[in-house]
């Protein structure tokens, strides 16, 4: 009998790049590439973006073919392929299944159209429905935005999709979302898991425009029989599984799946997520409520805004003259500054979720002891550093408390991404949250929650938890209490020269 | 050469916006709170006082504190870079050059229509 090593094939368009992963069948990473994507500015001002959707498809069929290149001569079985996407992104097709549009997550058109949403409804019944606001992010204002500024364009569009039911339109011919996709469309009925008919029906939009929908981890077809000669395959029928949306993905690779359970995504940004077993709207309408990948299980969503970001900005203004890895390099710098950084702060964006009320875009701050004569202690670059990340760690701090404060239960804290890679930033995040952390061994967790759909759904494993307790290697990172107290006051000093330079 | 050179000319064209968009109009249907500009290098200010899709007034040189719309732009150069389409909006917002002192999101994204 042949022995063949299972694995599958997982595609993330995150924020920035196009990730192509092959995951072992015990939820290993065996190989991954990543090429950038390219967004178009389609306006002076910056509010109008797009993807370049040939670009895209062609960075995929690049990445898969490498991957499938490397591993040529082993004798691998492909279970399935199965994909997950930045979320808020969207794409329009037209009759024939041409893109007419696709745009990524930080295309706000839908400033212009806005205005079309709020003369029917007000944003607290919108909120209701769809946990979601503002408008000026989501779906729904685009597909106003060309019914009122492109009508050539609008009167051309067939389907309307979420950029990873795209991506499986593209593998597999067929039209499908998922509930962690089209939560984030503002056309989802949150409570009731459909389409929202009121938003529909109120916007005569042709319900046509809207795919079914189905839960991740659904065997939703085989790839192409085109693509399979294209990628060179040697192996017919493979099975395409629906994902959806990258955060949700990264959730379940962390394991963060249980009622209470808080996992935090160290990526471009920092969506800080508490799981919950019904769809609780935040009052206030401003954490967002979404699906999670799992049956009966939603996510209250707070927002750290641009940590990751941050940290690759400053790496790449500060450190990439000096030797070695920066990684590596801030990972030292860590250990060589004391918690408050010699009273260096940092303000580059990173804070409580408030993206409703926000109508300027701060400025970018550090405050530091200056060179005078009287000065004792002068800061250096590692306690630039450390301001860098504290600064990251004091935003996701600001939403871990407002998610905290939805359960009044124990909470399990994980976190997985490219910064939780640092065990320097992991310790001082598990100091400032003054929580244990768990993180799991794999931290590119979006291409294991991909793999685990793909586990489900072929019924390797009929439910995620026996998964996690199968195939899970996790690092418990514990806080330090007397740290942890340390630096409450740090926060506070933070937070109130904060409240100054806010101001300015 | 630029098409505004000055805070006057810039102005028309703000009413002249209004008066020749329906769209523009249609937006703020439903719009009337005050807008205050502030040009911090001259202390210039500007009221936009909207009356839903009934018309517009522009009055240079006065001011009212308790607008609840109130934009500052650093300089009045830069009002005309943004008309001339020398600079973007969101590069003007991020650079700290126009800031939205006071106003909620939902009007100001009205406002982009006959600013911006």
């Amino acid at each position: 009998m042949e022995n063949y090593e299972n694995m599958i094939l997982a595609i993330d368009i995150s924020s920035n790049s196009v990730k192509i992963g092959l995951v072992s069948d015990n939820l290993k990473l065996v190989q991954f590439n990543s090429q950038d994507i390219k967004i178009i500015n389609e306006d002076i001002d910056g509010f109008v973006k797009s993807f370049d959707m040939d670009d895209l498809w062609n960075k995929i069929t690049i990445g898969v073919n490498q991957i499938l290149n490397k591993i040529k001569n082993r004798n691998i079985k492909i279970m399935g392929i199965s994909t997950c996407a930045q979320r808020i992104a969207s794409v329009f097709l037209d009759g024939k299944g041409d893109v007419v549009y696709g745009g990524p997550n930080v295309d706000i058109r839908g400033i212009d159209s806005a205005y079309l949403i709020e003369d029917d409804f007000s944003e607290k019944d919108l909120f209701e429905i769809t946990g979601h606001s503002p408008s000026l992010l989501f779906c729904l204002a685009r597909l106003l935005w060309f019914r009122e500024e492109e009508k050539e364009t609008y009167a051309k569009i067939g389907k309307v999709l979420m950029l990873d039911d795209w991506l499986v339109y593209q593998l597999t011919g067929i039209f499908v979302s998922d509930f962690s996709s089209a939560a984030e469309s503002q056309l989802l009925n949150i409570k009731k898991k459909e389409w929202s008919s009121e938003i529909i029906q109120t916007f005569d939009f042709n319900p046509d425009f809207f795919p079914e929908i189905v839960e991740s981890g659904t065997l939703v077809g085989d790839l192409k029989p085109n693509l399979v000669k294209k990628f060179n395959f040697n192996q017919s029928n493979i099975p395409i599984v629906k994902a959806g949306g990258d955060t949700q993905a990264t959730l379940l690779g962390m394991g963060a799946i249980e009622k209470g359970d808080i996992g935090i995504s160290l990526g471009t940004t920092a969506p800080l997520h508490l799981v919950v077993d019904k769809p609780i709207i935040d009052p206030m309408n401003n954490y967002w409520t979404s699906c999670h990948s799992l049956k009966g299980k939603w996510l209250i969503e707070g927002h750290a805004g641009n940590t990751g970001a941050s940290y690759n900005w400053f790496k790449k203004c500060f450190l990439s003259n000096l030797e070695g890895n920066p990684d590596i390099l801030m990972d030292s710098y860590l250990k060589m500054s004391p918690p408050g950084a010699l009273s260096t702060y940092a303000y580059l964006g990173p804070e409580n979720m408030n993206i409703k009320n926000q109508t300027s875009i701060k400025r970018g701050i550090f405050a530091f002891q200056p060179p005078m004569m009287i000065s004792e202690e002068l800061p250096k670059i590692e306690d630039f550093a450390r301001s860098v990340l504290e600064n990251i760690a004091f935003g996701i701090l600001e939403n871990y408390r407002a998610l905290n404060s939805y359960l009044d239960l124990d909470k399990r804290t994980f976190c997985a991404g490219g910064m939780a890679k640092s065990e320097e930033f992991c310790k001082m995040l598990a100091n400032v949250v003054n929580s244990e952390i768990t993180t799991p061994f794999v931290k590119d967790s979006a291409f294991i929650g991909v793999a685990m759909n793909t586990l489900k759904a072929l019924e390797v494993y009929s439910d995620y938890k026996a998964m996690i307790k199968d195939l899970f290697t996790y690092e418990k990172i514990r806080n330090d209490p007397i740290i942890s107290e340390n630096y409450k006051s740090i926060y506070l000093e933070w937070k109130n020269l904060k409240i100054k330079v806010d101001k300015l | 050469m630029s098409e505004f050179n000055s805070i006057e000319s810039c102005l028309k064209e703000i009413e002249n916006r209004y008066i020749t968009s329906e769209k523009v109009r249609r937006k703020l249907a439903n719009y009337d709170d005050p807008i205050q500009i502030t040009f911090l290098d001259t202390n210039r200010n500007v009221m936009l006082l909207v009356n839903k899709d009934q018309g517009i007034e522009v009055k240079d040189y006065t001011s009212d504190e308790n607008a609840p719309v109130k934009i500052e732009f650093l300089s009045e150069k830069i009002m005309l870079e943004l008309f001339n389409k020398e600079l973007g909006a969101v590069k003007g917002y991020s650079s700290g050059k126009i800031k939205v002192i006071e106003g909620q999101i939902r009007n100001l994204m009205k406002l982009r229509s006959l600013m911006f």
